[in-house]
């Protein structure tokens, strides 16, 4: 019985690990930085700036951005970088979550 | 235990605030051959793996998510089972009422930011651009005439324009009057359909375009009445079109009878047993009966010319309705039986049409006899002249 406890703690322990370093690993926060970096794949981020731009304007700074997108309600809101940007030309601001595919690894250029 | 559990599931629901996942799937869909736009259409896309009822939708062009002409947007992680790196999916477009679809296209999902559905080309449904009904007889036309106790040949013809240039299919044509409806089983009396139509597929010298021919035989006791003839034809996309055209199919008045009536053997002043004739309708109308008779030459009065001396016509004498067997007087004979003459009369008779395809049922019995006067003998022949007729007899 002691044994059992024991092992289940470590478990628990090694998930929370596991979800806190995920998190540290994806998650970006660019306060109100202009040199951010984009690993290649997934990167969640969220915005600090004072002038919202538009995701066309963004991906055109950043060629290496596949898809820019953002959850509102139960929908997608995407934005894809392919036959010339197919998608809604959302702004970007403050506030939200948006996840960024990258094909490689960059530096952001943000646009203002 | 408990309290890790608490963190767990604290840190837990933290995370899931902040994360969610997309993987789009973008792709374009040309217009229709004949020019009919793709954007408006929906598209659908679904994992096969999971049947077509769990689906994401989108609008092909500037009213959907793409926002672009042709183009369509979705993310495959709104799928209820989401969808994985290596899942292979379906799209395509719907019909939505218009007719306009396409086949579906299959792509992989790739472990890159989004990925590019192969091309869909939306299909063209044919087009029926002319349609026609008629016999064989040039004159009256489209007007049916029905031929007496046999079939005519009808045709339902049309002219389909397929722009796609695929083949066509499930061709079918449905003729039917105005006292059946379209979604009726076959009856002789007012419908009929052919699954089994000709295509000319060289017709006009358009790989595009195809005569379809339809024929059907026409049983003589069809509806005398406006028909229509609905062909529907498909490609092969199964975009099914249909088309029609009305004819009329005009009245047939026959009658048909056993001959010769045989009256056997008579003594000269004996009524002769009865004879019973069989009258047909062989027409497409309830009718009535014309009779008169002759010897020799129409009018002349006479019944039947024997070896020696003559039977008057009115010595012979018919029942429409009811037999009177055995032996009769004089006095009987003439008022069971009314006499023939030598003009033609009408008398009731309301014989319909047939109305049964297996056996015939527009037969009616007519009942005969024929007194031979004094000084009458040896052979003796005469005619009757039946004919329908649709006016009230006497």
């Amino acid at each position: 019985m002691k044994l059992k406890m024991t092992a289940s703690k470590y478990i628990v322990l090694a998930f929370l690990m596991v979800i806190i370093l995920a998190s540290a690993l994806f998650a970006v926060s660019a306060p109100d930085s202009r040199t951010v970096n984009l690993v290649e794949g997934k990167n969640t981020i969220s915005f600090n700036v004072s002038n919202p731009f538009s995701v066309e304007t963004f991906v055109k700074l950043n060629p290496a951005i596949e898809t820019v997108s953002y959850h509102e309600g139960n929908e997608t809101v995407g934005y894809v970088n392919t036959f010339g940007g197919v998608g809604k030309n959302f702004l970007i601001e403050s506030g939200k979550d948006y996840e960024i595919f990258s094909s490689s690894n960059i530096t952001l250029n943000i646009p203002g | 235990m408990r309290k890790y559990s608490l963190i767990f599931f604290a840190v837990f629901l933290f995370s899931l605030q902040g994360v969610f996942a997309a993987h789009f799937i973008v792709g374009q869909v040309s217009d229709a051959v004949d020019g009919t736009s793709a954007n408006g259409h929906v598209v659908v896309l679904w994992n096969p793996v999971y049947g077509m009822s769990d689906n994401v939708t989108d609008i092909i062009g500037t009213l959907g998510n793409s926002g672009q002409n042709n183009t369509y947007l979705m993310d495959c992680e709104l799928l209820s089972n989401g969808c994985s790196v290596g899942d292979v999916l379906d799209v395509e477009v719907i019909d939505t009422g218009d007719n306009y679809f396409s086949s579906n296209v299959s792509l992989t999902v790739t472990g890159a930011g989004f990925d590019i559905a192969p091309n869909i080309k939306l299909n063209s449904p044919p087009n029926i651009t002319l349609i026609t009904v008629d016999d064989s007889l040039t004159s009256p036309a489209h007007q049916i005439d029905l031929v007496t106790a046999s079939t005519r040949d009808v045709n339902c013809t049309a002219i389909v324009n397929e722009p796609d240039g695929n083949p066509l299919q499930n061709i079918s044509a449905v003729f039917y009057s105005t006292n059946s409806t379209y979604g009726s089983i076959d009856d002789n009396n007012n419908h009929y359909t052919n699954s089994s139509c000709f295509q000319n597929t060289n017709y006009g010298g358009n790989p595009n375009v195809t005569q379809v021919i339809c024929g059907f035989q026409i049983w003589y006791y069809a509806d005398a009445a406006t028909w229509n003839c609905l062909m529907n034809v498909s490609d092969n996309f199964t975009a099914m079109v249909n088309s029609s055209n009305y004819t009329t199919i005009n009245t047939l008045l026959s009658v048909g009878v056993d001959s010769p009536m045989d009256f056997g053997i008579v003594n000269s002043q004996n009524i002769s047993e009865e004879v019973p004739v069989n009258v047909t309708n062989y027409g497409n109308v309830k009718i009535n009966l014309s009779l008169y008779g002759y010897g020799q030459t129409e009018g002349d009065g006479i019944a039947m010319i024997c070896d020696h001396g003559n039977i008057s016509i009115g010595n012979e004498r018919f029942n429409l309705t009811s037999s009177n067997p055995g032996s009769l007087t004089l006095n009987q004979f003439q008022s069971d039986y009314q006499n023939l003459t030598d003009f033609y009369s009408i008398y009731p008779f309301g014989l319909s049409q047939r109305t049964d395809d297996v056996s015939n049922n527009a037969v009616n019995f007519t009942y005969w006899r024929v007194y031979l006067p004094n000084a009458v003998a040896y052979n003796c022949t005469g005619n009757v002249v039946f004919g329908a007729s649709t006016l009230q007899g006497a």
